[in-house]
């Protein structure tokens, strides 16, 4: 089981969703980089992958896919956490909700739970609302 | 395996208590005692995902442990948690909380701030929550075999 793969199917399932909205990605990797608002930041955090198994394949992983919602600081919270809100929705309607899953090369991505949307906080010129979904990503084949 | 009779049940209902006490102290021991405190970005460190960057030691040193919420059972300091894990029994409610006015950065710290990524230390700890069940729950089964 690849985890690009695991990563580039969740990155889909909010797509649609900030682009319909105008939110700017900022994919991982964007250390140092400008932040363009109103934006996305992605972050990946691997928790648990367990080693290859006899049949040299991983049979599943998990970790947790953070949207960070950014917004231009001064202008309210109301717009950051409607963006918040409209991801949150897509990813629980991709992956959660009614037993849903998202289906890749390989394997398939479940939430372990809803989505959860953080308090907001100052994040320099900007107002930055997390978006956190847990999943549980297993092989296939 | 030990055999019990019914009239034997209390006996037997007071040693699974115990064990559920002993598998929740030593999850919840572990979770937080897994936090790795790494040197941060000033010290020529960098942001390692599950890790607590420590440049001068707010972050890390403002833990806040409490059972029940209650200023009896509370402890401030990294390693506030010892008190507070060592003191649980199995159904209880803990909170153990960084940042306050001692570090009120810590947001920034764990999902990102001003172009850094964040670690996600606390979310880390949680996600491993169901695999420390499971190794404190055979640790136990493991003793009582033995």
């Amino acid at each position: 089981m690849n985890p690009e793969l695991v990563q580039d199917a969740l990155i889909d399932a909010v797509k649609t969703t900030a682009q319909a909205r105008s939110l700017t990605p900022h994919l991982p990797g964007y250390e140092y980089e400008a932040i363009t608002a109103p934006g996305v930041i992605i972050d990946f955090t691997p928790i648990d992958r367990p080693g290859e198994y006899l049949s040299g394949v991983t049979k599943y992983e998990t970790g947790q896919f953070t949207v960070g919602v950014v917004v231009t600081q001064g202008q309210g919270t109301s717009a950051a956490y409607g963006h918040a809100n409209a991801l949150a929705s897509a990813l629980n309607t991709a992956a959660y909700d009614q037993g849903a899953t998202i289906s890749f090369s390989g394997g398939t991505i479940r939430l372990t739970k809803p989505v959860d949307i953080r308090p907001g906080y100052i994040d320099g010129a900007h107002w930055r609302v997390p978006v956190v979904a847990s999943y549980e990503a297993k092989a296939t084949t | 395996m030990a055999t019990y009779t019914f009239a034997e049940l209390p006996r037997w209902a007071r040693k699974v208590g115990k064990i559920q006490d002993a598998i929740v102290k030593t999850a919840t021991s572990e979770m937080l005692a897994g936090i790795e405190v790494v040197p941060g970005i000033n010290r020529g460190g960098g942001r390692a995902h599950g890790t607590i960057p420590r440049d001068l030691g707010a972050l890390a040193n403002s833990l806040q442990s409490t059972l029940y919420g209650t200023s009896a059972m509370s402890a401030g300091g990294a390693d506030s948690h010892t008190l507070i894990a060592g003191s649980m029994k199995a159904g209880d409610v803990a909170t153990f909380s960084w940042g306050g006015g001692v570090a009120p950065y810590a947001q920034h710290v764990h999902y990102g701030a001003n172009g850094v990524p964040g670690t996600f230390w606390r979310d880390v700890a949680a996600g491993k929550w169901p695999n420390l069940v499971a190794s404190a729950t055979a640790k136990a089964k493991a003793e009582i075999r033995g």
